[in-house]
């Protein structure tokens, strides 16, 4: 396997072969890890966008086209990877804010990052615990900005149950927040 | 720029990555986003490839966690591990039968009792009356008779097979194709052999085997293990273009040569045997040479309405997709473009 090339790998790789695969990963894992160091704050974030690279690699092995190099791919793979972790994690914590606009929990001197780390677990463990369809519909509404008319939309509710969820939705996390802040 | 505050994302991003979830940025908006990624330069919070010990643990970590992901979603067995079936393949003992010319006359008044054949796009295995073992791939027949102890064993192939054949003293074994007779005792070779191919190919893999062809005068050649032979099946129509055999730059034309079998790079077995596994490999072939090949795995039937493609050459792989997935691969590495019309496949530029 080593001393195949890359585009050789490709091939090998769309008939699922998980030696290439692996090849793949030990050429790519150290360049990207490296690069991704750079633009996460914790060594746990990275870890977990280097896994998503390669799993995403390896769930689109049969319909992958490259048009440059694979590291390339992997780079601008990683690109979104990234901006997609601070988008999520914008939107949550702008989301967050307004849950927590009206409470007056949190001291000042927890900063803005362990603040959001701690939300962040709390509330990804209530909506794990949510009923199917409000855990749906909450994180269209959380990750996506979406509106309830949107979200009704697209789930083909009507627009009193998309806001019925939400709202029953938030009061379980507030709920869950005041008990353990 | 090193930006130490972890996490710190300046507000005009903040506002495109909010306008990201629920719309299309701009051409522009991303550019910003974009750059804004190219900044991000933070000092890492822990060196964990600092050492050569601490890199294999990081490396081995991920790795765990990805095998995991990867089987939590293929519960199906699509990860699965695939040993080559012909990883070391163990060498027969073999004997060498000399002197006789002629019996490739013999089939042609005989009868045989038995008849294995297979249909497009199938292979099987059987087991003859002696325990030889045949591979028999698509589209492909092989007659033979219950022998008796003592006589010649003799086999009609039209088609492609693989044979491992068992060693008996005294009772020669013979494959009869249309222009080759092959004599064999104790060994394993391919032998393709379709009445639709420009050649007839043998493949030695272990022992030795003598081919005796049949438009040379019977003429013998004696292979040697990891040699492949290759016989015109028409020589008085046209004579082999060397280059159609993987030797470039030369017009050369012959009726047979000894030739030797291919393999992939990282490959463990020969390209003429990957049938066997159910892969469908192409090794430097022209378009025209793969077609035939396609019609008989997948039963279809290739009309080129672009002539130059005939000449374009592949190389690669396939286990068990579907047409449509070696036609996307095939176009990858040449531009054309293709039509299914009921079970015709068309080849357009």
């Amino acid at each position: 396997m080593k001393h195949l090339t890359d585009p050789e790998l490709l091939i090998l790789l769309r008939e699922d072969d998980e030696w290439a695969f692996r090849e793949i990963y030990e050429r790519y894992w150290k360049i990207l890890y490296q690069q991704a160091l750079k633009k996460l704050a914790t060594t746990e974030e990275v870890r977990d966008i280097i896994q998503e690279i390669f799993f995403s690699l390896w769930k689109s092995r049969h319909s992958i086209l490259l048009r440059e190099t694979l590291l390339q791919y992997l780079y601008t793979s990683l690109r979104y990877k990234i901006i997609d972790y601070y988008r999520l994690r914008t939107v949550r914590s702008k989301y967050y804010d307004s849950i927590l606009q009206e409470e007056e929990h949190l001291s000042p001197e927890v900063s803005e990052e362990l603040q959001y780390r701690q939300l962040n677990t709390l509330v990804e463990e209530e909506i794990r615990q949510m009923p199917a369809k409000m855990k749906e519909v909450f994180v269209l509404s959380r990750d996506y900005n979406l509106n309830a008319v949107q979200i009704a939309q697209k789930l083909s509710l009507s627009h009193q149950t998309v806001r019925n969820q939400i709202s029953t939705a938030l009061k379980r996390i507030r709920k869950r927040l005041d008990r353990s802040l | 720029m090193k930006n130490e505050i972890p996490g710190y994302i300046p507000e005009h991003i903040r506002t495109l990555l909010i306008k990201q979830s629920s719309t299309i940025l701009s051409a522009d908006e991303e550019e910003q986003l974009y750059n804004w990624y190219q900044t991000l330069d933070m000092i890492p919070a822990e060196d964990l490839l600092g050492s050569a010990d601490r890199e294999a643990e990081e490396k081995k970590r991920i790795w765990l966690g990805l095998e995991g992901k990867i089987q939590e979603t293929t519960n199906t067995g699509i990860y699965r591990m695939k040993p080559w079936i012909w990883r070391g393949a163990a060498a027969v003992l073999l004997f060498v039968i000399l002197g006789v010319g002629g019996q490739y006359l013999l089939h042609s008044k005989k009868t045989y009792q038995l008849e294995v054949a297979t249909n497009i796009g199938k292979v099987q295995h059987l087991i003859l009356p002696d325990g030889s073992q045949v591979w028999l791939n698509a589209n492909s027949q092989l007659q033979y008779n219950n022998w008796k102890p003592g006589k010649a064993r003799e086999v009609v192939l039209n088609g492609e097979a693989f044979f491992d054949i068992k060693q008996q003293a005294g009772q020669p074994f013979i494959i009869h194709t249309r222009a080759v007779d092959i004599n064999v005792l104790g060994t394993s070779f391919n032998v393709k052999a379709y009445p639709e191919d420009a050649t007839t190919e043998t493949t030695l893999l272990t022992g030795k085997v003598q081919v005796v062809m049949k438009q040379e005068q019977g003429r013998k050649i004696q292979l040697e293990p990891s040699q492949k032979l290759v016989v015109q099946n028409n020589p008085e129509l046209e004579n082999i273009k060397k280059s159609s055999i993987n030797k470039k730059h030369t017009t050369d034309t012959v009726s047979y040569l000894i030739d030797a079998p291919k393999m992939l790079t990282g490959d463990s077995n020969f390209v003429e045997v990957t049938w066997r596994e159910r892969r469908l490999t192409f090794f430097n072939q022209p378009f025209e040479v793969i077609a035939l090949q396609l019609q008989r795995w997948y039963g279809i039937t290739v009309i080129f309405n672009d002539e130059t493609m005939k000449n374009a050459r592949f190389t690669g792989t396939f286990r068990d997709e579907p047409l449509t997935r070696v036609m996307t691969a095939l176009q990858m590495s040449a531009p054309f473009n293709y039509r299914m019309s009921n079970d015709t496949l068309l080849i357009d530029k």
